[in-house]
């Protein structure tokens, strides 16, 4: 945990409804999936910083995926930060299907362990292939080889069909040594994300959740817009629109932050920031600037 | 600087503007302008600070980083994130992280520099930018090629070779990711620093990366050039969205692609002859694609029209028998074959004259698939061969396979069953090589069709049970229950009760298959994608639910057809039998001498 989440747990105040129906997502079976959504600057990842740690009381296993800063936010790095955080040992399919589809020349290989008699691959071909170990590769945001045209829509559908085969297999092992809890998975900033990585994540994690592909993960979404949901949707997914802090939240915040609060500069702090906390958080800041012996120990 | 605080309406309106102006004059001079420089780069560190600022030194530079790096608005973005300590806190270290401004303050303070009075301090500040990333691009050349050498030397593989670089360390491959970011990072600065210059470098960019098949880093490219939204000319918004509807082409998204171009014929300016063309052109080439072609011919038409006003002859030659041969394909493909013909030939003429093998190779392999049109098989394949030898002159490795599966269906057309064979297969091998899986589902699919009529029936269900497979690979489940419908009626012709329940079982598969598409096409419209409005096969305009559903009735009455009995049941014998026997009782009368009577007359 960085230093800048830290501080934004010690300083978190109100969302006691939302903290709630994420303890009822971590206890209960009816929902799969937490979609936190509010204005920029509303407190998503400030929520989304109080669940984890949440989890983290609570010893469940968690995947953090978020938007790296700057640069792309594609399906890509959301299937590199996963497979960072879980351990390339379990995506050994995928990364092979990422050097295939990378690596000039590279030819897809397989480790077969057998046991006894088994029928391997009953409609595989295979085609100039050899058995052999997999090049661990860690970037997967290589430009696809110059040998081969595979089309974009191609790839993603089959290094998606990979990633969440692959992460069933890593959450089945992860999950059964903590008592078979639901993993969660953390996905934050999906408004920075492309257009087609936010469709292509929401289509395949509703997926994976309505037909079970994917078996005890639960997914926590922060995003600016709640997207569409049908009724069956509905019934998986909790919604947690999250509201402008009110004046005794802000004050709470100014408390942590201030050593003496006067209601002026509560008023003040209230009519201009409207209750969003990112900007309750930046007055603080530059009053402190001006006034640095007001900040509390 | 001009601060956008309290002058323009609206800005003051915005809470966290107001809060950002604030800061800033509580940082004071030079500090809030730090802060605002800031916000031009995506992320920043110490280097980035002392490019903007050349006053500062490093350890200046270090320590305004690290005050940076305590405010709310401030994200720090460690450099190894997986490596981070569970429970100790990661504080910002200057020598290794970077820091980025929350991305709707950033967007605040951009659009602050955006504004005319702060333009000269903007332009300056990218410049040094651009300064900054050409400086690095040199420096990681130049260090990457030492390491080369001395990898060369040690006698070990390059670290150019993928390869290596994947198997090498962690510092490798962040630097690989780095490369990427540096170049569309430099591309965003040029643009600032000189909008010419800088578009010119995201057109170069683009196209490579759409040559590349990078959709989603192409997207990205878009989003950056965008956030100059407020200051780009005319020129430069046409040229975006040019761009923007080729992305959703690449995407196969028809109707969005039309609609932007369509804004780009509104928005380019009436000097822009060689945009408004190409425009006309992929307008022309949507509504060829989704069969239109009495649309399709009226778009080329217009582009054509528009040639003469063109002023560089070579671009002007190379738009003419482009517009030609798409001509000649649109009133080939709408049963105008004699006018298809002339378009057709003029077009290779044309591309003969300026030595353009490219369009010399697209040329012939489309008067081949006329000619094959007019049942003149012989033409057909020797233009289709011609296609062939410019397309081994350009060393061209993948579109021999499109040729070599149209000489194919040519022998199938003559009913050389070996030849088309052979001709598949090695249509086959291309694509199996290219990893072009639905173009190797379809050849399967061809290849069937041959096995079939030579009576080689075990390799001929081997085969689209092989195409079935590879479409479902791919989840395209339309096209794979057509094959599976084939193959059903491939046994259906199999006299005999194990063809009737083999024909029953891939009849019933393939009602599966649609129903799957069905229900992804629904499932795409709940949450909101569009997709079935949008998205047109490579087969011309992808069945819609109610062509799915039309299908499914279809293959309902083969099953039907198929499972027809011509056997009455027992009581319908015994009734017709009866009846028989009363007619027969009713007129022996009438025939005496047949039964024995005596007659009545």
């Amino acid at each position: 945990m960085t230093l800048e989440e830290q501080i934004r747990l010690k300083n978190f105040v109100d969302r006691d409804y939302e903290v709630k129906g994420f303890s009822n997502l971590l206890d209960k079976g009816d929902h799969h999936i937490m979609i936190v959504c509010g204005a920029d600057g509303i407190g998503k990842t400030s929520l989304l910083t109080r669940l984890v740690d949440e989890c983290g009381r609570r010893s469940r296993r968690l995947v953090k995926v978020r938007y790296p800063g700057f640069g792309e936010f594609d399906y890509l790095m959301v299937m590199r930060q996963v497979i960072d955080a879980l351990g390339e040992n379990y995506f050994r399919p995928l990364l092979d299907l990422i050097n295939y589809f990378t690596v000039p020349d590279y030819k897809p290989k397989i480790i077969l362990e057998l046991n006894g008699s088994i029928e391997v691959a009953k409609s595989a071909k295979f085609v100039n292939s050899t058995v052999g170990d997999i090049i661990g590769i860690k970037n997967v945001q290589l430009p696809p080889r110059s040998d081969m045209r595979v089309p974009e829509e191609e790839r993603v559908i089959r290094l998606s069909k990979q990633f969440f085969s692959d992460l069933n297999a890593a959450v089945a092992a992860l999950t059964a040594d903590m008592g078979n809890n639901p993993m969660i998975i953390f996905v934050d900033d999906m408004e920075k994300m492309t257009e087609s990585t936010r469709a292509w994540l929401w289509a395949s994690v509703l997926r994976s959740v309505l037909d079970s592909t994917l078996k005890n993960v639960k997914f926590v979404l922060g995003i600016h817009d709640a997207p569409a949901c049908d009724q069956f949707m509905e019934a998986i997914t909790q919604v947690a629109r999250l509201q402008p802090l009110e004046e005794g939240h802000i004050t709470e915040y100014l408390n942590k932050r201030l050593k003496e609060v006067d209601q002026s500069l509560i008023d003040k702090v209230v009519a201009v920031s409207k209750g969003l906390p990112m900007t309750v958080a930046t007055m603080v800041d530059s009053y402190l600037l001006k006034y640095p012996d007001r900040r509390a120990s | 600087m001009n601060t956008a605080g309290s002058t323009v309406e609206g800005i003051a309106a915005n809470p966290l503007g107001t809060s950002i102006d604030m800061l800033c004059e509580s940082m004071g001079t030079p500090r809030g302008v730090w802060l605002r420089l800031c916000a031009i780069p995506h992320g920043f560190n110490i280097s980035i600070l002392m490019a903007l600022a050349p006053e500062l030194g490093v350890d200046r530079a270090e320590e305004e980083c690290l005050a940076l790096s305590k405010l709310s608005i401030i994200k720090t973005i460690p450099k190894n994130p997986v490596f981070l300590p569970e429970k100790t806190p990661h504080v910002f270290d200057p020598q290794e992280d970077s820091l980025v401004i929350h991305s709707d303050a950033r967007r605040y303070l951009f659009n602050d520099w955006l504004r005319k009075p702060n333009l000269g301090q903007f332009e300056l500040a990218s410049a040094r930018m651009v300064d900054y990333y050409d400086e690095r691009i040199s420096y990681e050349s130049r260090v990457s090629s030492a390491e080369n050498e001395d990898l060369r030397i040690a006698g070990k593989r390059s670290l150019r070779d993928p390869v290596s670089r994947r198997t090498g360390t962690k510092e490798i491959e962040h630097e690989s990711l780095w490369d990427q970011r540096i170049k569309a990072e430099l591309m965003f600065h040029q643009l600032g620093a000189d909008q010419g210059k800088g578009f010119v470098k995201f057109e170069k960019l683009f196209g490579q990366r759409r040559r590349e098949h990078r959709l989603n880093d192409c997207e990205h490219l878009l989003k950056l050039v965008h956030e100059y939204d407020s200051l780009l000319t005319a020129d430069c918004r046409s040229r975006l969205l040019y761009h923007e509807a080729k992305l959703a082409l690449d995407r196969r998204q028809l109707i969005s692609a039309k609609s932007i171009f369509h804004r780009v014929l509104q928005a380019v300016p009436s000097h822009s002859i060689d945009l408004q063309v190409k425009t006309w052109i992929h307008l022309g080439r949507i509504e060829a694609e989704k069969q239109n072609w009495v649309e399709a011919i009226v778009y080329y038409d217009n582009a054509l029209s528009m040639i003469d006003w063109m002023d560089n002859p070579g671009l002007r030659r190379s738009f003419t028998y482009d517009i030609f041969r798409d001509l000649g394909v649109a009133y080939r493909d709408s049963g105008n074959l004699e006018q298809a013909e002339q378009f057709l030939q003029k077009s290779i003429n044309y591309a003969e004259e300026v030595r353009s093998l490219e369009s010399l190779a697209i040329g012939y392999n489309s008067l081949g698939t006329l000619y094959r049109k007019l049942g003149d098989s012989e033409r057909a394949v020797s233009k289709y061969e011609k296609s062939l030898s410019v397309l081994n002159q350009l060393n061209d490795e993948f579109r021999p396979a499109q040729v070599y599966n149209n000489i194919g269906l040519t022998y199938l057309d003559q009913r050389l069953w070996n030849r088309s064979v052979s001709s598949f297969q090695k249509s086959l091998e291309i694509k199996r090589q290219a990893g072009d899986t639905i173009g190797q589902a379809k050849t399967l699919n061809n290849l069937m069709q041959a096995y079939s009529n030579l009576g080689k029936k075990q390799e001929a269900i081997e085969t689209a049970e092989h195409a079935a497979k590879l479409f479902e690979e791919v989840e395209d489940y339309y096209d794979a229950a057509l094959v599976v419908r084939n193959l059903a009626r491939l046994y259906r012709r199999t006299k005999g009760r194990i063809g009737r329940v083999a024909a029953n079982r891939y009849y019933e598969e393939a009602l599966k298959l649609i129903k799957r598409s069905v229900e992804d096409r629904q499932f795409e419209r709940s949450i909101g994608l569009m997709l079935e409005k949008q998205f047109v096969g490579r087969k011309g305009v992808l069945p819609q639910e109610s062509r799915l559903l039309s299908e499914v009735q279809s293959i309902r009455e083969e099953i039907n057809s198929l499972n027809r009995r011509f056997w009455l049941p027992w009581w319908m014998w015994i009734s017709i039998i009866a009846l028989l026997l009363i007619v027969i009782w009713f007129f022996a009368p009438l025939v005496p001498r047949i039964f024995g009577h005596p007659s009545p007359f």
